[in-house]
């Protein structure tokens, strides 16, 4: 016995000495640590090593070396989710050759020298959904990053997140007649109306599933389509006005489709159908430029009891910028609308935790948990207050913004 | 607290002392190229409140002097980049306005831009900056140091220096021999204009000052109840000033000079015949083709301000520089055509090349004094700011460049730059 | 009778005897030179280089220099190999214009560029007085399949063969200038989606007729030819790097400016750079990208991208790259021998080495000097410039 205890006693101490040679631990000490996950915990301690979350709760010990990241009198949180982000991306979002696009894979065209992942960060957002530009009936291929890395290949955690679809009537913005020539020609070929949207729509899935059935898919274009028939890829649908959601809805009965809606200003008035079929929302943006051009002014509003609405009747909410860079940043978004209806913890997870299961990296990021990666956000004060500031962002371990 | 007091007393009575000027300062053991005259080896420039005081071989230096050792370096002038962009904002170079002789480019400047320092860093210490060329008269130009100020009033070296013209310069590299003729009409005319209206001008002053002296007579006379039946004076026509004119006054009395781009031969020979017939200073700038008329040029008392030296500098393709030949420089020079060398390059950082500019203009053909004095005190004599910089000479500005080799040897690097006597510039040593 | 007959016989003999005396090659070149920087072997002060029949018998310190060689005494001036320019758009004028992009259509890959080029034009004879005898004739880079660019050799002469390589690999740009506003692709995903469904095309084996596109393609994706592609930025050349590693081909990355921020990655896939011009950057930071790209491995050649600066200016690239921290040597080596590698034509050219080509260049100065002029060139043994005193 008593040999068991030297051995034990030694390799105590050879650990002790070799401890200095591992990856090295931060430890932060927090006033107030918003798990989302579960109960606030008050002066506790966060341990991160290699970009993860080691350990998290009150009476843990500092283990010696590690860096003491002091934030004593300020609130922590996990870093935010935006489900709908301003697209970090040079050169043309929407590509205008064609309405139907779905094997366009935004990823492609990031940049991680844009300015936009930047400002996004000072922000407190450190996962963002990218998805491809909004004119084009079915866009492409949306890709789940980080805002770091030197080339797009280390910003991307999860690629081919989602497919994205538009049902206003923004694919019908472009049409461009040129002069004194006769009206056939690139810019001339989109739909024009409401009805021929949804019949284009229908018709790719129509081609699809004839396509699945038959097992024979030579088009990537079907094949991606025909992934989305499988429940392999979700939808993310941007529309505004509730019919464009009502036309939508009847479309995914008819296919089964797993949809997910952005934007949706007027959902308050389809909540049962979506809460019905456990339809999740990302809300955002929650300002619009007045008179941007070339963008279809239908429907853009905000309604600011939108968010309070949809949750009361059991839909998933979650709240994104949409898109929009520099307008209102999250955390205010998440602080109107708890000011106009929503429950604050409702808020709080609708920045965290609920855009991170809509798109399906709730392994990873969403809130502070043993395990998960080491994203955070420490805060002046409570973060639905209008006059907190955003104090330090750390991602993966490492502090991005202070 | 009494010692306090008395410490704070005396501190004041310091305080002019530490803050007249900077101290002197002595640059020793280089080898001095003063442009102006022969280079001296092992010597000594003596630096006093900014200015150039003593230079020369066995110069003594006191004992309080800091000292900047130079053994083993190049010293020369601050070079000046003729054709600079430094500090304008793109857009705003050019007033759609076809003749705009009184705007001045004072009021379009940008010195908080980043680029500046860089440039300082490769030992420009001047820049001239001028007007764009999208009107047919844009306006003046100024010469500015790159001391580092974010105050364009603190960056000024002399303002006016010229009035800034353009004959033949094509728009989207399109351009009509009809279009070439009407900008030359146009600015005949607008000359001819401005020595109509100085000589209204002399005449309305003229008339003015009889106006004034029979006024004050008659005055006297009411005053005085003289029953001498006087007649009032009649006042003269209200004179309007005209700014633009007024402007183009000054180029016509030969107070500053007028600095017309011209790239085509016929656009050259039509500057020199204005000239000629309204006898103002010209300065022809960029030059493209002179060298094809180059005797007509060195005929004339016309100097040339000569950029790009080579086409590499702009954005190509441009019609003007279709016939450009990089011997330019060094064919005009021979002919005894008085030219300083610009970079004219794409953007305000590019300034920083002046010295390749000048090894370009040397390799093909161009003496080497020639072309070190054309980026400095040539330069400097065109732009008339050779009073203050452009070469070592006691009494001028301590502008002053310290390189690692002669600054036409294309891997020296500058070590150490000084603006009157400042730091502007020191080399840090990389690893 | 008989005696006249011999007189005209001996007077032909004698005639072509003379001809092929004062022939347009003298059968040895005997070049005596200050200085002789050889780029693989090193300098050599007071030198001597043999030429016989258009091609570099010896160089060395000691040669021996047979009677009847015709001596070209250069002594106090310094010789190097003829410069190449590894991508270049000269000849190609419409006016004032180059005409190096087919804009009209998005894969343009079976337009050979060399059908284009005017081997007359003024640009050609510019170049030789510059030093630049070999060059890469590429298309521009508005064209996500761009077309096959050419290695030609600048003694343009119906006698010889100065086209090297006719269809030099193929072309592809994934830079935002292939982005066209009025036709396909006009977005980045867009570009990638169409260069990746016309390389998947060309691997299919399928036989449905005449397809040229899917012909040359096939060149790349299954005969392993060089994909020059254009990328600048650095989401451009992860673009590029993704096209490379998806479809395993042998690539030479055009314009890679900010390859410098990646360098770890591009060394990685030994991927060879083809810099642009530095005249075209005129900020510090960017001057110094040359230096640090090549100093993490990458090899690096040097273009003029002609017109866009002069071709005349390859050389002030060497020069800027060295003033802001490239290696000397290697600083020549990007205008010689790594160009020459790159471009897949270094058994012929890029040195001063027994066996290859007389393509020389003779200096009144050290080249990475941009005071030094050229006063001669010569290509295959044959003066094509010769500086006059005036």
């Amino acid at each position: 016995m008593r040999i068991y205890v030297i051995l034990l006693t030694f390799l105590m101490l050879v650990s002790a000495f070799v401890a200095p040679g591992r990856a090295e631990i931060t430890a932060i000490k927090a006033g107030k640590i918003l798990t989302i996950s579960g109960e606030p915990i008050t002066d506790g301690v966060i341990l991160i090593e290699d970009g993860k979350i080691t350990e998290i709760g009150t009476g843990i010990d500092i283990p010696e070396g590690a860096a003491v990241v002091d934030a004593d009198k300020k609130v922590v949180m996990p870093g935010i989710v935006d489900a709908s982000a301003p697209a970090p991306v040079r050169g043309d979002l929407n590509e205008q050759s064609n309405e139907i696009t779905p094997t366009l894979r935004i990823s492609d065209a990031l940049d991680p020298q844009s300015k936009a992942l930047k400002r996004i960060v000072q922000t407190g957002v450190t996962t963002l959904f990218v998805s491809p530009g909004r004119q084009n009936i079915i866009g492409g291929l949306g890709v789940v990053v980080k805002p770091t890395g030197k080339v797009p290949q280390h910003m991307v955690i999860k690629d081919e997140a989602a497919l994205t679809i538009v049902m206003d009537m923004d694919p019908t913005q472009g049409n461009r007649i040129p002069r004194g020539q006769p009206p056939v020609n690139f810019y001339f070929r989109r739909p024009g109306t409401r009805m021929a949207i949804i019949w284009m729509l229908r018709k790719s899935f129509f081609d699809a599933q004839q396509q699945t059935d038959s097992e024979q898919i030579e088009d990537p274009n079907l094949a991606i389509l025909s992934s989305v028939l499988k429940d392999e890829i979700p939808i993310h649908v941007n529309a505004r006005r509730a019919i464009a959601i009502r036309a939508t809805l009847k479309v995914a009965d008819e296919y089964g489709l797993k949809l997910i809606f952005q934007e949706c200003t007027e959902g308050y008035k389809v909540a049962e159908q979506l809460a019905e079929r456990k339809i999740p929302v990302v809300l955002g943006p929650f300002y619009y430029y007045p008179g941007s051009m070339g963008q279809y002014r239908e429907g853009r509003k905000v309604n600011w009891n939108n968010a309070g609405i949809l949750a009361e009747a059991g839909v998933k909410v979650a709240l994104s910028s949409g898109g929009q860079p520099g307008a209102i940043d999250i955390l205010t978004a998440a602080t109107f609308a708890v000011r106009h209806g929503m429950d604050s913890d409702e808020a709080l997870k609708a920045i965290t935790i609920i855009p991170a299961e809509i798109l399906g990296v709730a392994d990873r990021v969403g809130s502070l948990e043993k395990g998960k990666d080491a994203d955070i956000v420490i805060l002046s004060g409570d973060p639905l207050n209008v006059t907190t500031r955003v104090e330090k962002v750390i991602l993966n371990g490492k502090t991005v913004y202070q | 607290m009494k010692d306090l007091k008395r410490f704070v007393v005396l501190a004041f009575l310091f305080l002019p002392f530490l803050s007249a000027g900077a101290q002197e300062i002595a640059i020793k053991a280089g080898t001095v190229l003063p442009i102006s005259d022969a280079p001296i080896e092992n010597g000594t420039i003596l630096i006093k409140d900014g200015k150039i005081a003593a230079l020369g071989q066995n110069i003594a230096v006191d004992a309080d002097v800091r000292i900047i050792d130079a053994n083993g370096k190049f010293v020369m002038p601050g070079m000046i980049d003729a054709q600079s962009r430094l500090f304008v904002i793109d857009r705003e170079f050019n007033e759609r306005r076809s003749i705009a002789a009184e705007l001045n480019i004072l009021d379009g400047l940008d010195p908080y831009i980043k680029e500046a320092p860089e440039v300082a860093a490769q030992g420009v210490t001047a820049v001239y900056v001028a007007p764009g060329t999208r009107s047919l008269i844009g306006g003046r130009g100024a010469v500015l140091k790159l001391n580092g100020s974010k105050d364009v009033g603190k960056m000024l070296l002399k303002s006016d220096i010229a009035v800034k013209a353009a004959i033949g310069v094509s728009f989207n590299n399109e351009s009509s021999s009809l279009g070439r003729l009407a900008n030359y009409s146009s600015i005949r005319e607008a000359l001819l204009e401005t020595k109509i209206y100085m000589h209204n001008k002399e005449k309305h002053e003229r008339e003015q000052a009889e106006y004034d002296k029979k006024k004050s007579e008659y005055d006297k006379k009411k005053k005085a109840r003289t029953t001498e039946k006087a007649d009032k004076p009649k006042r003269p026509a209200r004179f309007r000033l005209n700014p633009t004119r007024e402007a183009l006054a000054r180029v016509l009395r030969k107070e500053i000079p007028l600095q017309i781009e011209a790239h085509r031969v016929t656009d050259i020979l039509n500057a020199l015949r204005l000239a000629d017939e309204f006898d103002f200073t010209l300065i022809l700038d960029k030059c493209t083709e002179g060298y094809l008329v180059a005797e007509e040029i060195a005929g004339s008392k016309a100097t040339v301000i000569l950029g790009p030296v080579t086409t590499s500098f702009a954005d190509m393709p441009r019609l003007e520089y279709r016939n450009h030949d990089i011997r330019n420089a060094a064919i005009l020079s021979e002919k005894g055509v008085k030219l300083a060398l610009g970079v004219s390059g794409r953007d305000g950082a590019s300034s920083k090349f002046v010295a390749l500019a000048a090894s370009m203009a040397e390799a093909n053909g161009m003496d080497r004094d020639l072309a070190l004095r054309a980026v400095t005190l040539t330069s400097a004599e065109i732009l008339g700011v050779a009073d203050r910089i452009g070469s070592l000479e006691v009494g001028k500005d301590a502008d002053i460049v310290m390189l690692s080799g002669h600054p036409l040897d294309s891997l020296s690097q500058v070590e150490m730059v000084l603006i009157e006597g400042k730091t502007v510039f020191e080399r840090k040593d990389q690893q | 009778m008989k005696k006249r007959r011999f007189l005209s016989f001996l007077v032909i003999l004698s005639i072509s005897f003379c001809l092929t005396s004062f022939g347009n090659e003298p059968q040895v070149i005997a070049i005596r030179a200050g200085k002789i920087w050889t780029v693989t072997n090193g300098v050599i002060t007071d030198g001597i280089i043999l030429v016989k029949d258009g091609k570099i018998q010896s160089v060395g310190e000691n040669v021996d220099v047979s009677e009847g060689a015709k001596v070209l005494d250069m002594s106090g001036k310094n010789v190097m190999p003829g410069m190449i320019d590894a991508h270049c758009h000269i000849g190609l004028s419409l006016d004032i214009f180059s005409e190096m992009n087919e804009t009209v259509a998005a894969v343009a890959a079976e337009m050979l560029i060399l059908d284009a080029f005017n081997p007359y034009s003024d640009d050609v004879n510019k170049a030789l007085r510059c030093g630049v005898t070999t060059i890469m004739l590429a298309p521009g880079n508005r064209n996500p399949v761009g077309g096959l660019p050419a290695i030609l050799k600048l003694d343009i002469n119906k006698a010889n063969d100065w086209v090297l390589v006719r269809a030099a690999g193929v072309e592809f740009s994934v830079m935002n200038e292939a982005l066209m506003f009025d036709r396909e692709p006009t977005s980045r995903a867009g570009l990638m989606e169409l260069i990746r469904e016309e390389l998947d095309k060309a691997k299919e084996d399928k036989d449905d007729g005449f397809n040229p596109t899917r012909d040359i393609l096939k060149r790349v994706v299954v005969a392993n030819k060089t994909a020059y592609i254009w990328a600048r930025n650095v989401d451009e050349i992860a673009s590029a790097m993704a096209i490379v590693d998806e479809y395993e081909l042998k690539a030479v990355l055009v314009a890679a400016e900010q390859g410098d921020e990646i360098a770890d990655m591009i060394a990685e896939r030994n991927l060879p750079v083809i810099y642009p011009p530095l005249l075209l950057s005129s900020r510090d930071k960017d001057l110094k990208r040359a230096g640090r790209i090549a100093g993490n491995g990458v090899k690096l050649a040097f273009s003029s991208l002609a017109p866009k600066t002069d071709l005349c200016d390859l050389r002030t690239s060497a020069v800027l790259a060295a003033k802001y921290g490239l290696d000397k040597e290697t600083a020549l080596k990007c205008l010689t021998i790594n160009a020459a590698e790159i471009l897949g034509v270094a058994d012929r050219l890029g040195s001063i080495s027994e066996g290859k080509d007389a393509d020389l260049v003779i200096l009144n100065g050290e080249p990475l000097q941009l005071t030094s002029g050229i006063e001669m060139v010569m290509i295959n043994g044959n003066i094509v410039y010769q500086r006059q005193e005036e």
